[in-house]
């Protein structure tokens, strides 16, 4: 997803910011190494609510949030299925 | 016995075979067509829980209008399809079609509406009022029609011309909101999505025609229409389950 997708969206719901973040967080991995305020200036979040959320995430099992930050399997799965959905509600003209 | 009476029996066999012939034609017509509503509701049930699956991964209020849209036109298809197979129903099951499909498709034009809005603000709020005010209308609709009040209901054919030309026009509104949606993008799944809602238009179209002059064909039509406007509605979602 391009960095300027995160801020198009207006008034996110917790699903979508969990999508974006774990979008941001897959993006890096693949670049090689994670880093929080990347993560945040991507997805566009103040660092508390960023934290809140990384935290909601982590008892989810979404992502890994101890000494590093690191997506899990069933975070990429999500990803991968949120991904698809917004894909055919964009066909049904209904994606953001 | 003479001549004439061996005439008379040979028509009146005639006449026999001929309107048993009739009574087994109407037969199967009305079956084809009790079997259209109920395949016609089928794929509406499916079109609800595929959206529903869409609703549970976004949690997007206003994704609740499709499902929802969609449960009144499975309704509405079914109401229209027992009226088929049970005589004496007709006038309480068409005012039913008439009240489910139009909020059916009010729902699902009230989708595409918040759609558009969620782009400039949050609609979480105006989804839910704009939903509950249409379930309640329906509610009220459906019991005035149902239970019997001091009210009187008019012959549901008197108003059946106004509640297709409503259809129309919301379904008109879909179309052309999708349109703008996914003019700019040449996709397969989207291109079907548009057809299906305009085989749909076609379907309220043809029912309009049969209202004013009540033909056979104008109905065969508007079956055709609205079972291949739900297929292809049903298999632009499955294709997009698929490819992803």
């Amino acid at each position: 997803m391009a960095k300027n997708e995160f801020r198009r969206i207006r008034g996110r719901n917790r699903e979508r910011i969990f999508y974006d973040i774990l979008c941001s967080i897959i993006d890096q991995e693949r670049r090689g190494f994670t880093r929080i305020t990347r993560v945040q200036n991507e997805v566009n979040l103040p660092s508390d609510r960023l934290r809140r959320h990384l935290r909601e995430m982590e008892q989810l099992r979404l992502v890994r949030y101890r000494s590093a930050l690191a997506s899990t399997r069933k975070g990429r799965d999500f990803a991968s299925e949120y991904k698809r959905v917004i894909g055919i509600l964009k066909h049904f003209g209904l994606g953001d | 016995m003479d001549t004439h009476d061996y005439a008379s029996d040979s028509e009146a066999v005639t006449v026999q075979n001929t309107q048993a012939g009739v009574d087994s034609l109407m037969a199967l017509v009305i079956w084809v067509l009790l079997a259209s509503e109920l395949v016609s509701a089928g794929l509406a049930i499916f079109i609800v829980y595929s959206m529903l699956t869409f609703f549970r991964a976004t949690r997007n209020k206003y994704l609740l209008g499709f499902p929802i849209g969609f449960s009144f036109l499975a309704l509405g298809y079914l109401v229209f399809g027992v009226s088929y197979a049970v005589p004496g129903f007709e006038e309480l099951a068409s005012w039913l079609h008439l009240s489910l499909v139009c909020y059916g498709f009010s729902f699902i034009a009230g989708t595409y509406f918040l759609k558009k809005r969620s782009l400039l603000k949050s609609v979480g709020r105006a989804s839910v009022w704009l939903f509950s005010l249409l379930i309640i209308l329906a509610v009220v609709v459906i019991a005035t029609i149902v239970v019997p009040t001091k009210m009187v209901v008019p012959p549901y054919r008197n108003v059946d011309e106004m509640f297709r030309v409503t259809n129309l026009a919301m379904l008109a509104y879909i179309v052309f909101r999708l349109y703008q949606a996914i003019k700019g993008e040449r996709h397969e799944v989207g291109g079907m999505v548009l057809s299906g809602f305009i085989f749909l238009a076609g379907n309220e179209y043809s029912l309009l025609l049969w209202a004013l002059d009540s033909g056979f064909w104008s109905l065969a039509l508007a079956h055709i229409m609205q079972l291949a406007g739900l297929v292809t509605l049903a298999t632009a979602l499955a294709r997009g389950f698929r490819k992803g």
